[in-house]
């Protein structure tokens, strides 16, 4: 399928992006705020700053067996000698949406909130949508990625703990000596007419430097074909703090449901 | 192009309902089916549980997307599909037979009469 330059899809799309980049936030906290902009009328491009190296497990994925001991009931995540978080600080919570356990810390982790269908993303199809956004995100690193392509086997994939030892047509590659590597991951959850995109991308494979991020973000939504729109970095509003908390004690921050 | 059986009727989120003895068998449509894929996990509620109409009663996952599942009738669960949570692939195969997903006793105001009959839900696919 032939994409659209941003200038194509921006004329479709009438919509403007609020950017969200509050914190740095507890797990629970971030994996919260994405639930919550999943049901904020609106479109949202968000960037994930973390408190402290946490893992994040999809929504169906089996908790570790070993709860007083997070970080030894996960298997390595990431290739090795990649990226070692501090063994005491490690949390795991549970995402909204789908797919494998991911290493927050030092990758970067944004999200995307929206309508679908939508002019931004016409089909509803779970593939359809990852796919457009894997080759969005692949642009942003233009000469270094790609986005894999192919044959969906996610059913063959179950059984591998971590997002980035998992294949995926909507991976985000970077070509190596030895074939591609998984550079960037996408996980998606769908509620009432909404998409949320969840995203990590390796800064390491992708020279993703952090005083970039917000300039990335701003692109992406260019790319999105929305408008630059309002902004919120820091402080949440103020309206959003309620029903954040709620779903902290209720869902993400809660022992019972993570553990589900 | 899918099917879309006469003898139920639909939510414009996909899912259907089929009145049958009182009771309403709820599922999704071969189009809901197809747009996910490969189905890998499925959350349904408890035998007991009060679902409400157009309101989300549990969760499915493919292609590592969790997509919501709507409530078509208002009233209380009182069957559960249990084969699904082990393997999915009935939705898959045979989503307007095996692949139910509850069986619900309407309340009153079950909200089954704001529902699309199947020439409307056709309508809906044929404009999409």
């Amino acid at each position: 399928m032939q994409e659209s330059t941003p200038l194509q899809t921006a004329r479709r799309s009438e919509s403007s992006f609020h950017l969200v980049v509050p914190g740095p936030l507890s797990a629970a906290e971030n994996m919260a705020l994405d639930d919550l902009l999943l049901d904020q009328p609106g479109w949202f491009l968000r960037l994930t700053r973390w408190r402290q190296s946490v893992v994040t497990l999809g929504r169906f994925q089996p908790w570790p067996e070993s709860s007083s001991d997070e970080r030894s009931a996960f298997p390595p995540i990431h290739p090795a000698g990649e990226v070692e978080p501090p063994p005491d600080t490690l949390a795991a919570v549970r995402r909204a949406t789908g797919g494998g356990a991911i290493l927050h810390g030092q990758d970067l982790t944004i999200a995307i909130a929206g309508d679908c269908p939508s002019p931004v993303f016409p089909h509803r199809r779970p593939t359809a949508v990852a796919h457009r956004i894997s080759l969005l995100l692949a642009r942003l690193f233009e000469g270094h990625a790609s986005s894999r392509g192919g044959e969906v086997h996610e059913a063959s994939m179950q059984h591998i703990t971590d997002c980035f030892l998992r294949s995926s047509p909507s991976d985000v590659v970077v070509e190596g000596t030895e074939g591609s590597i998984k550079a960037g991951g996408i996980a998606l959850a769908f509620r009432q007419g909404r998409v949320l995109i969840e995203a990590s991308l390796r800064r390491d494979l992708l020279d993703a430097q952090p005083e970039n991020d917000l300039q990335q973000l701003h692109r992406l939504g260019l790319f999105l074909g929305l408008k630059v729109g309002s902004s919120s970095v820091g402080d949440l509003p103020l309206q959003w703090q309620g029903p954040l908390a709620r779903r902290v004690e209720q869902r993400f921050g809660n022992p019972h449901w993570n553990h589900g | 192009m899918s099917n879309v059986p006469t003898d139920r009727q639909y939510l414009s989120s996909h899912e259907w309902a089929q009145q049958v003895e009182g009771v309403v068998v709820v599922g999704i449509s071969e189009h809901a089916a197809e747009e996910l894929g490969e189905l890998v996990f499925i959350e349904l509620p408890a035998k007991g549980d009060e679902v409400t109409f157009e309101t989300q009663f549990g969760e499915i996952e493919s292609v590592k997307a969790v997509s919501g599942l709507n409530s078509p009738v208002t009233g209380k669960v009182v069957a559960v599909n249990q084969e699904l949570v082990d393997s999915q692939a009935a939705i898959s195969d045979s989503p307007f037979e095996d692949g139910w997903l509850i069986k619900v006793e309407p309340a009153v105001d079950s909200g089954l009469d704001l529902l699309l009959d199947h020439k409307s839900y056709q309508a809906q696919l044929d404009g999409s």
